[in-house]
Order: C-alpha cells, then structure tokens, then sequence
C-alpha cells in the first residue's frame, strides 16, 4: 500500500469525523447504534477511497454512504449486534438527554418517526446538517430538481400529521442556530 | 401547512447533537483508535473478502488487538455499498442472461436475477450480472429458516431509488408467485435496478442443510416467535437452569462467551481466546441465537451483570413478542 492512502484518508476524516459522527448521533437510538455507524462509514470509505470526492464534497459523499449503513442497520432484526467493547463515553453523554423529553416535543418526535425515511431524511438534513438543496442532491444522489420537489412534499406531509395530532406551535424548548434558508 | 420555516424549526427541535455542529473530537482517543482500527485493514483484502475476514482477524491477531479488533468485525460483518450517486437511467437497452447457475431477465426498471444453484461459485453470479453491465457480488449463506429468501446483509438506500417497500429479494417460482424453499420449482431470487451505478455486495439467505451451521452474520434470535426456542425465555437465566429446558427440546446447546466493557455501556465483544473456557452451571444466559437448524447458541458470562449486555437493559425493552 502507498503512503498516500492512509495520509489522504486521515486528512478527511479528521475534517468530517464530528460531522458525520453528529449525523449518527442525531439518527441512531442508541450510541452503540451511533458510533457502530460511524466505524462503518469510514470503514467503506477507506476502502473506496478511490471513489472520494476532493474537497467538501466528501463530506456529502460520506452523508451517502452513512445512509446506506444506517439503512442496513434499521433493517437487521434485532438492535443487538456483536459491538465494540471499546465504549465510546462521549458517544454514550450525546444520549444523556434526550431531546424529545417534553411532552409535545415527544408527540412532534413520534409523528417526525413515522414520517417515510426519505422524508425524514431530506428534512433532517435540511434541519440537522444544514445542507442546501444542491448539497442535498449530491449526498442522496437525487437532481437539484427532485431535492426541491421532495423536500415540498416532506415538509407537506409532516405538516400534515402534525395538523391532525393537534399540534400547532413551533416549539421553543431548544436554541435554534442561525439559520440558512433553502 | 406550516410554513416551511415553522417546519423546519420543528425538525431542528428533535435533533440530539445541535444543528451544524460537530460531535466529537477527531483528537480524542477513541477517534484516534477508530482511525488506526479502520487504517490497519488492508482495502483490497477487505473488499475481495468481506465475509470471511470476520473469522480471519479474530484467528490472527493476539489480545491486544482484539480489543480492537472486536470493533473491525462487528464492522466487517456489516456489508456495503457504496457512494451515493445513481439513479440516472440511460444504461442503453438491456439484455438477458442465462446460465446453469442462474437466470437475469429484464422487468421494467428492474432485472430479476433466479438463482438456479444456490452451491455455485459466486463467481458465476457476478459474471452474470457482469454481463448486464451491474457490478453486483452476491454470496449465498446458510441461514435460519426465518431469513431464507432474504438479504442478510446488502444494500439500500442509495442503490434501490424505489424504496423499501419493493421486496428486493424472495422465494419465488417462475411465475413470480411466492413460495418456500421445500417446494419444487421454487428460487431465491434477486431484484437489482437497471440503473444501479455503484456496486452491490448482497448476501442472500439459502436454507440450511440438517445441522449446518448459519452463517454467523445472519444471527437470529432463537427466543422470539418462530425462533426454535420461542416462548421459552433464557435471559438473566443461569446456564444449569437453561440448558436441560433446550436440551428437552431436542436442540443442542454451543456458546458464545461475552467480554463486557467496563461499567456494562450495553453491547458486548467476543474475544476468540476465551470462547474455548469451560463454561459453568451458574454462568449467566442474556440470550439464545439460532446456531444451526439442531442447535442454538447461548450467549453468556460468567458473573451477572446489573443490566442485560446484550440489549442495554431488560430485553423486554427492545424485543416485544
């Protein structure tokens, strides 16, 4: 193996591990669920690094790859795989709090869960990560277009169920970042 | 509707880690460990052999290792594909093929691959798949029979645009009508987009020969509906309390020995060294996992731990039979 390999690889993961490590925290149950889908990302990154994109486009393409391994993931039967013995602690303090612990948060939580994923996960990286629409087309893979469409009709739905429970306000419980419009 | 700003404040209000902000150090040791654990693995070996590395570093590398190793197999079990892109039509016409091992034809948007000998070389397949212009690796496993027809591990997401919902493998006769494995004229079949642009790696679930082991990855819990043990429990159980219970039941009973992290986070590793310890009667059972079609797998330790490893807390928490 080439030294060049391991060095570009290290270089992107010290840019982008906080990013998609907040990005399976943020969609992950459990932490061992989470840092689980962390190792596995870059796992297959390291062994595509032929198909990495330079630049911030790594970061769009590890989102990609982090859905695909998250997907395999929801998809086993039980949650209980062989994990790491290693504990990840600041994994496990992420989970702490949870930040659906308040009553109607909870209510919103549970309708945002029943969403279809693909909803679910072009609004959360809207919300979440913070990608815009061109962002957002490349890490799922989808034409600008389709994002725009898409995200139309997540935002539809979601308001939609919300509606029927009941629920109108936007919640204040949590510090909002500045935000970015899409 | 609420506005897309209200929207989208909601969305921001359930997320764990702020939006737009990092989680974790790339500094911190257990990002330091995870970036020499993922460097350590030669890619090439990895990719060509996604399966059997499992077995083939927990065999070759000492105690020291394995601490992180346990970390490397949990990762290598899981399978994979890759890049996000796809999915924008124009492979040009498509065609079919045919061998002695298997069949692909054309449906719509979809090839529909039958695997015709399930013992083939997965070569074949890939030659096959090759063909129509998809680089999709397919290795067929022995499994419990609750998991026949399916994938065990694969893809999704990015490659299958369609979804979920589409059954992306099965059992099915010719007619595309779904059947089990006993009858005659039934395939395990294999539905792949036409306009997959990266590569797949698929394992499909065969049935087991009598007594064949199931492939390690496709682990099934044997204590729930359909399981060989279903409506006995053997979690937080001792292990002289739970075996002649298995052992009335005609099965067979092997081991898997739990290493548990300091303070019992939830989750466990396996240590290869020790699964060869004597295991003793007051040892404690935290689950049983299909092991071959006579036999299941009791996953134990030897002292009793405040909460089950094995689901982070009781298993009434995660499995609701």
């Amino acid at each position: 193996m080439d030294n060049a390999r391991p060095a570009r690889f290290e270089a992107v993961y010290r840019e982008t591990y906080g990013q998609i490590r907040a990005y399976a925290a943020r969609r992950c149950d459990s932490p061992q669920d989470a840092a689980d889908v962390v190792a596995e990302t870059f796992t297959v990154a390291w062994r595509r690094m032929d198909e990495l994109p330079p630049g911030e486009e790594a970061t769009l393409w590890l989102y990609g790859v982090a859905r695909n391994v998250l997907a395999n993931h929801h998809r086993s039967e039980a949650r209980r795989q062989a994990r790491s013995v290693e504990l990840d602690a600041g994994m496990a303090d992420l989970y702490a709090d949870s930040p659906d612990s308040g009553g109607e948060l909870k209510a919103i939580a549970q309708i945002f869960r029943a969403l279809p994923d693909d909803d679910r996960e072009l609004l959360s990286l809207v919300a979440w990560e913070c990608l815009d629409r061109r962002e957002i087309a490349t890490a799922m893979g989808l034409s600008r277009n389709a994002v725009r469409v898409r995200l139309h009709r997540a935002r539809r739905r979601f308001s939609r169920a919300l509606t029927e429970a009941g629920i109108r306000s936007t919640p204040k419980s949590r510090p909002v970042p500045a935000e970015r419009s899409l | 509707m609420k506005n897309t700003d209200e929207i989208d404040a909601m969305t921001r209000a359930l997320a764990r880690v702020r939006p737009g902000q990092p989680a974790g150090d790339p500094s911190d040791p257990e990002a330091r460990r995870l970036l020499a654990l993922i460097t350590a693995e030669e890619p090439a070996t990895a990719v060509g052999e996604p399966y059997r590395a499992r077995h083939h570093r927990a065999r070759h590398h000492g105690p020291r290792r394995l601490v992180l190793g346990l970390a490397a197999a949990a990762v290598l079990a899981t399978v994979i594909v890759v890049g996000p892109g796809l999915l924008e039509n124009g492979r040009g016409a498509a065609t079919s093929y045919a061998s002695s091992e298997i069949e692909i034809r054309r449906e719509g948007d979809e090839y529909v691959a039958l695997i015709k000998d399930p013992y083939a070389d997965h070569q074949k397949y890939r030659e096959a798949f090759k063909a129509l212009g998809l680089d999709v690796e397919v290795r067929i496993v022995p499994v419990a029979p609750r998991k026949v027809g399916q994938e065990v591990t694969g893809v999704q997401g990015g490659v299958r645009e369609s979804g979920e919902r589409t059954s992306p493998s099965g059992m099915e006769d010719r007619d595309g009508k779904s059947c089990t494995a006993r009858q005659k004229g039934c395939y395990l079949v294999l539905r792949i987009p036409v306009d997959l642009t990266g590569k797949a790696y698929l394992r499909l679930g065969r049935q087991a020969g009598p007594g064949e082991a199931y492939d390690e990855d496709g682990e099934m819990t044997a204590t729930t509906e359909g399981g060989s043990l279903a409506g006995y429990r053997v979690d937080e159980r001792t292990v002289g309390e739970v075996v002649p219970e298995i052992e009335k039941r005609g099965l067979k009973v092997t081991y898997l020995i739990m290493t548990v992290g300091p303070g019992n986070p939830g989750g466990f590793g396996v240590d290869p060294n020790r699964q060869s310890a004597p295991v003793g009667k007051d040892w404690i059972v935290w689950e049983a996992e299909e092991a071959a079609s006579d036999t299941v797998r009791l996953l134990v330790t030897d002292k009793r731990y405040d909460r089950n490893p094995v689901y982070g807390g009781p298993r009434d928490d995660v499995i609701t039979d």
